[in-house]
């Protein structure tokens, strides 16, 4: 009788089988632990893990580390992926041309036209047109109401108005005449004075018409053909929204301009293709795919995507003690996405959507020092650990413990840094592929797209369901049920959109509809995972087609996420093959499948040398 | 029991109208609807509120009481944990404005206010 050890180091979790081999060679598994790992992948620092997560396995035992007779650890492939964003569009005004934004409440409704005045020239200097009076911060609502109805009354007309403060319906409700108007301009400053104006506020539930259409904007403006088609930039960013104002100026302009943002150097099959970022993922994924298999890829310098490629190329080289130019790009993964930005000159700190690309990538190289790493066990720990199989084919082994599972079979192995898939026959053959994008890509898409600047609120968003907290007593989950609570919910949760985490509903500080969050969410997984997935199975399967796999198990630790798997599943439903997430041994679930089949492997060793 | 669809806001004797005002702009700005009582009574501002909230159409009541204290309470809160408590400076323009904006979304269902240095 003895106990050996499985030790699978992963780049976010570190996984520990425990299993007691009978005299006649067959493992029972005694138990198992999952733990972060400590450190980069690969690195002596992962040693502090590994020991943490040998001691959670034996507590639930009666064995201490002594009575392991082997510690078997993974041959980790050597590759590690990153993610990147290149922006390649972004909206420019010059001098001020419009203002569009949802202020909570905007006043009166309409649409009004006229020159631009400052309210204290109201009375002084009258002209004899329609105005639209700009309104500075530093005036009380009850000023300007009576300085506005004092002019009504006179001989001024006003069509709307614009206020710096959050006083809109205050002001509207206390007028003699019903104007639209404009509230919580942040930068009313920047607003030209003596310049045709025109005003519009919507209905409540309703967004703008009028300024949202370009041929209205030439028609109120009387524009030309020319500069109709300049203007389209500004009827595009006010499209939805509540209220907005739109000023001609001589010299204003807005513009969608195209930053450069590098180009991409692909080389494979002894050819070598030039892709700019700026035309986009799909024309980059094109590229790739003309001359796949990859060999190198090279980033401009002084571009995101040139750091991001020399950032990992240096890791990479740490890591092995190799030098940098002996690392390779292996394989990326382009997407496109959106960014929200500050618009250049904006008034009242619109955003316009930028179009942007987001990349990840992948290293590889010859091989990880893991058996630095198994000494360092082995002197730490005092028991025999050495350096057990190939990663994906103790994965393989692992995932088939899942019952109803048989060879042929394959496995996909959705983790943080890349997407792994693997295939084995009948005849016990295995093949494998790495390739570029997993989970930090998607939340990278998620932090980006949501403009969150935050990844580790971006990563929440990525691992939970979202709700509505509707009343101080319940809350409405996204698919729709309701869930009520006996205690009263913290007043800054009151009617936000909360992430549904294990510690309870936390608050996200967006002014973002919860529908379009969760669109936003899933899309990002979809662009990656299922993409991946159809790219993965394609190199691994029998003669290239997805048909000829039957069985396919997802493990790793995004399939444990609650919707990527169901999308798998429906994406490869069409091709007839059976997808699930693995339950590996019957009982762990997607995890654990390297070190179960670490040490399955050892006990197949140990029969064949007897 | 107020029939229309307001926030209810319970004022003493001493408070003057004008004091409050930034109280019910806040209301007003949200496009929320309140009616204003004056009461004379000694309970406490807690009480009244909750007095207040219960007799409003939106489940929301506001007290004022003396120069000293303002509630805004919700008619499911229980009665010992009124929204919102001010003390102190209690007619500060701004904090004034902020609780009255607080009710009108309270009654909305919409995201409150929070002030960064005492809440969060």
């Amino acid at each position: 009788m003895s106990y050996i050890a499985g030790v699978d180091v992963g780049n976010n979790t570190t996984e520990v089988a425990v299993g007691e081999v009978s005299p006649d060679g067959k493992a029972y598994f005694i138990s198992s632990a999952t733990v972060r790992t400590v450190g980069i992948k690969g690195t002596i620092q992962n040693a502090m893990g590994v020991i943490e997560g040998l001691d959670t396995a034996l507590m639930a035992t009666p064995l201490k580390r002594k009575d392991l007779s082997l510690i078997l650890l993974n041959e980790a492939t050597p590759v590690i992926g990153d993610v990147a964003m290149e922006t390649i569009t972004e909206t420019v005004i010059t001098e001020s041309a419009m203002i569009g934004h949802n202020p909570g409440t905007p006043g009166g409704e309409g649409l009004g036209t006229g020159i631009t005045i400052r309210l204290e020239s109201l009375d002084s200097k009258v002209p004899g047109v329609p105005c639209i009076v700009v309104v500075p911060g530093n005036n009380d609502f009850q000023n300007v109401v009576a300085r506005l109805n004092r002019s009504m009354m006179g001989n001024a007309r006003i069509a709307g108005a614009i206020l710096q403060n959050d006083d809109g319906v205050l002001v509207a409700n206390r007028l003699s005449m019903r104007i639209p108007i404009v509230d919580e301009v942040e930068f009313i400053d920047r607003i030209p004075i003596g310049m045709p104006a025109a005003v519009e506020v919507a209905a409540p539930g309703r967004s703008i018409e009028k300024l949202s259409n370009p041929y209205d904007i030439a028609t109120l403006f009387d524009l030309g053909p020319e500069e109709t088609r300049k203007i389209v930039p500004i009827a595009r960013a006010l499209t939805g929204v509540r209220s907005a104002v739109v000023i001609k100026t001589p010299m204003g302009d807005i513009q969608k301009r195209s930053i450069p943002a590098g180009k991409l150097v692909l080389m494979g099959r002894g050819r070598r293709v030039e892709a700019q970022v700026e035309e986009g993922a799909d024309a980059i994924m094109a590229k790739a795919d003309e001359i796949s298999p990859l060999e190198e890829i090279l980033g401009e310098p002084g571009t995101n995507v040139g750091g991001m490629f020399e950032h990992m190329r240096k890791i990479m080289a740490e890591l092995t003690d190799q030098p940098v130019r002996s690392v390779s790009v292996r394989d990326i993964l382009a997407v496109e996405t959106f960014k929200p930005q500050k618009v250049v000159g904006s008034l009242a700190g619109e955003y316009s959507l930028g179009n942007a690309v987001g990349l990840a990538a992948m290293v590889e190289t010859h091989k990880l020092p893991m058996m630095r790493l198994a000494a360092k066990i082995d002197e730490e720990t005092m028991v025999p650990c050495c350096v057990g199989g190939v990663e994906a084919e103790m994965a393989i082994l692992g995932a088939l413990t899942t019952p109803g599972a048989t060879a042929p079979f394959a496995i996909l192995d959705l983790g943080g840094g890349s997407t792994d898939a693997a295939i084995i026959d009948r005849d016990g053959n295995i093949q494998s592929i790495h390739l570029a994008g997993a989970g930090e890509m998607v939340t990278l898409l998620i932090d980006t797209e949501l403009g969150l600047d935050d990844r580790e609120l971006a990563e929440q968003i990525k691992r939970h369901p979202l709700a509505k907290v509707e009343s101080l007593f319940h809350i409405r989950h996204e698919d729709g049920s309701v869930q009520f609570f006996e205690e009263p919910l913290a007043p800054k949760l009151f009617g936000r959109v909360a992430v549904i985490t294990e510690n309870g509903p936390k608050p996200l500080d967006l002014d973002v509809p919860l529908e379009k969050i969760v669109s936003v969410r899933r899309q990002a997984k979809h662009k990656v995972f299922v993409s991946n997935t159809l790219r993965a199975l394609k190199r691994i399967a029998p003669a290239g087609n997805i048909r000829l796999i039957n069985f396919l198990a997802l493990v790793g630790g995004s399939a444990l996420d609650f919707e990527i798997p169901k999308m798998i599943s429906d994406s490869l439903f069409e091709f007839g093959v059976v997808t699930g997430r693995a339950n590996v041994r019957g009982t762990e679930g997607p995890r654990n499948a390297v070190a179960t089949g670490l040490i399955l492997a050892q006990v197949e060793r140990g029969k064949k040398n007897r | 029991m107020s029939a229309k669809p307001v926030i209810l806001i319970l004022r003493t004797q001493s408070v003057q109208t004008s004091s409050v005002e930034p109280l019910l702009w806040g209301v007003e700005e949200e496009g929320v609807l309140f009616e204003l009582r004056e009461v004379i009574r000694c309970e406490s501002a807690t009480d009244l509120a909750k007095e207040a909230s219960r007799n409003s159409a939106l489940n929301v009541g506001i007290a004022i009481k003396n120069a000293e204290e303002i509630v805004l309470h919700h008619r499911d809160l229980p009665l010992g944990q009124p929204l919102f408590r001010l003390s102190g400076e209690i007619f500060e323009p701004s904090r004034l404005r902020r609780l009255g904006t607080n009710a009108g979304r309270l009654a909305k269902g919409q995201p409150l206010v929070i002030d960064e240095k005492h809440g969060k």
